[in-house]
């Protein structure tokens, strides 16, 4: 039943106002008959940014995994979604503030104000670095060998709407991940290179430069795509040149890190240790023609122990770390109870965000300490 | 699993009422079709909010970061392929950031 003007003053009054101290139009406010719970409608804050990124018309994205860790994406940012909870009641209604509502003209009306339901928590995005980890480890299970060693003939790996749906990123974030990491789409679904076979196409190329006595940087992009094509298809040639060589115009030069660290990926043997002397000398010996070594391409690769006789060169590549930082400080630590900062910064850069770099994550979860005027970290606990 | 939260683009705009405590019926009726109050703007343009005997004294405030209405779609769509739509943005809310203060005086008859 519809409440009448009359009814509204009389209340009015009561609450000991008149109709000279309100503005001519008042408002009743009702629920409609088919209230919408917060099962059907929730409410997302969100930036100016991303509101009007929705305006645009463009999509988000929520994903979860398996540890109810939620997250949810832009097409090229990554946030956390976290449920806020207030004691406060909100009533959700069409626009009453629009346009000349607030103008006082005219006699004195009652407007039926529809309400749409009520509501005691929103939901809040909080921008956040993207779970890049597991894309590597969904990939590991479909690893690429090779075109020789393809055992059935049908595609397998994963596409990218699939990785889309699986990883914990936006689609840019994905893209340029793939770009970066050891993967390569071979007909039309995406795998991991084998450190075995990527060692393999490395080597090849070195040897036919040997046979040849030509060195890299004589040869040019084409030249390399004609030898390698007897080797491997377009695409993953591609990614291997992007991987290894800096490419400059049309010559070539190897990068030195990005093969050193291939090669002794290659070379240590899982949970296994060398001996630091012996693993050098092998390590700069199964080098291409003009890649120099540099134990500091072993960061983030392998850490040598210099506190063990004799010393020795142990397995531990930034990959196969957990993306939680107390879990990976632990295992790191663990392994070498005081790390320089040069020395643990390939490990835990990948977990830095635009709030927390390397050096404010390392304050914030390990203990520090300067020893002759070297700075070290170690554990907390 | 992906929950798409679809916008069409142009999203309208909806209002917000805030206020301290719950809203309840006399032994858990539904709330739907229900009369809330009556809301009335003074001539500074604040709002006041009169429900049952309560009144309540606010403000109209500016969201710093706005809220965006999503929707489930839920015809005809299996549990786990859930979308949400957007269905409208919230810039401005009404505050009543004091208690609710009773209207005392006579009583109020049947509202």
């Amino acid at each position: 039943m519809d409440r009448s003007l009359q009814q509204v003053n009389t209340i009015l009054n009561l609450a000991k106002l008149t109709e000279s101290d309100i503005k001519k139009e008042s408002h009743v406010l009702q629920f409609v008959p088919q209230i919408l719970d917060s099962k059907q409608v929730k409410l997302l804050e969100v930036s100016k940014d991303t509101l009007e990124y929705l305006n645009s018309g463009e999509c988000l994205f929520i994903k979860g995994n398996e540890d109810d860790h939620v997250i949810i994406c832009s097409n090229s940012n990554t946030f956390e979604l976290k449920e806020a909870e207030t004691s406060n009641t909100m009533l959700l209604m069409p626009s009453l503030l629009q346009g000349k509502l607030l103008e006082d003209t005219g006699s004195r009306t009652l407007m039926q104000q529809e309400v749409f339901g009520v509501y005691h928590t929103y939901y809040e995005m909080r921008l956040t670095r993207p779970k890049l980890q597991s894309l590597r480890n969904v990939l590991a299970k479909y690893p690429y060998k090779g075109r020789n060693s393809e055992v059935i003939k049908e595609a397998v790996g994963l596409s990218f709407t699939e990785l889309k749906t699986m990883i914990q990123a936006s689609e840019e974030e994905i893209i340029n991940r793939l770009q970066e990491m050891p993967a390569a789409k071979v007909k039309g679904k995406w795998r991991l290179l084998d450190v075995g076979f990527l060692f393999g196409w490395v080597s090849y190329l070195d040897s036919i430069l040997r046979q040849k006595q030509l060195s890299l940087e004589e040869v040019t992009q084409p030249i390399v795509n004609n030898w390698m094509g007897l080797y491997d298809t377009e695409d993953v040639n591609a990614k291997c040149i992007s991987l290894f060589m800096e490419v400059d115009g049309s010559s070539l030069r190897w990068k030195s890190e990005a093969v050193s660290q291939l090669f002794a990926l290659y070379l240590l043997p899982e949970l296994r240790a060398f001996d630091s002397k012996d693993f050098f000398t092998v390590w700069q010996q199964s080098m291409p023609v003009g890649v120099i070594t540099n134990e500091e391409h072993l960061n983030g690769v392998a850490l040598v122990d210099y506190d063990s006789t004799p010393s020795l060169v142990k397995y531990l590549p930034e990959f196969e770390l957990p993306e939680e930082i107390n879990e990976r400080l632990g295992i790191l630590f663990r392994n070498r109870t005081k790390w320089t900062l040069q020395s643990i910064t390939p490990y835990v850069q990948p977990l830095t965000d635009n709030n927390l770099n390397v050096a404010a994550l390392l304050t914030k979860y390990a203990r520090s300490s300067t020893i002759n005027g070297v700075k070290y970290y170690s554990s907390k606990y | 699993m992906q929950i798409v939260i679809q916008s069409t683009g142009n999203i309208p705009e909806y209002s917000m009422i805030e206020f301290q405590g719950d809203l309840e019926t006399k032994s858990d009726e539904a709330l739907g079709g229900k009369v809330i109050g009556d809301l009335h703007f003074n001539h500074e343009g604040n709002p006041i909010m009169i429900i049952g005997h309560h009144i309540l004294h606010g403000k109209v405030q500016d969201l710093d970061k706005p809220l965006v209405v999503i929707t489930k779609e839920s015809d005809g769509i299996p549990e786990n392929d859930v979308k949400y739509g957007v269905t409208a943005v919230i810039k401005r809310k009404l505050i009543f950031k004091t208690r609710p203060k009773p209207i005392v005086g006579e009583m109020i008859k049947k509202l």
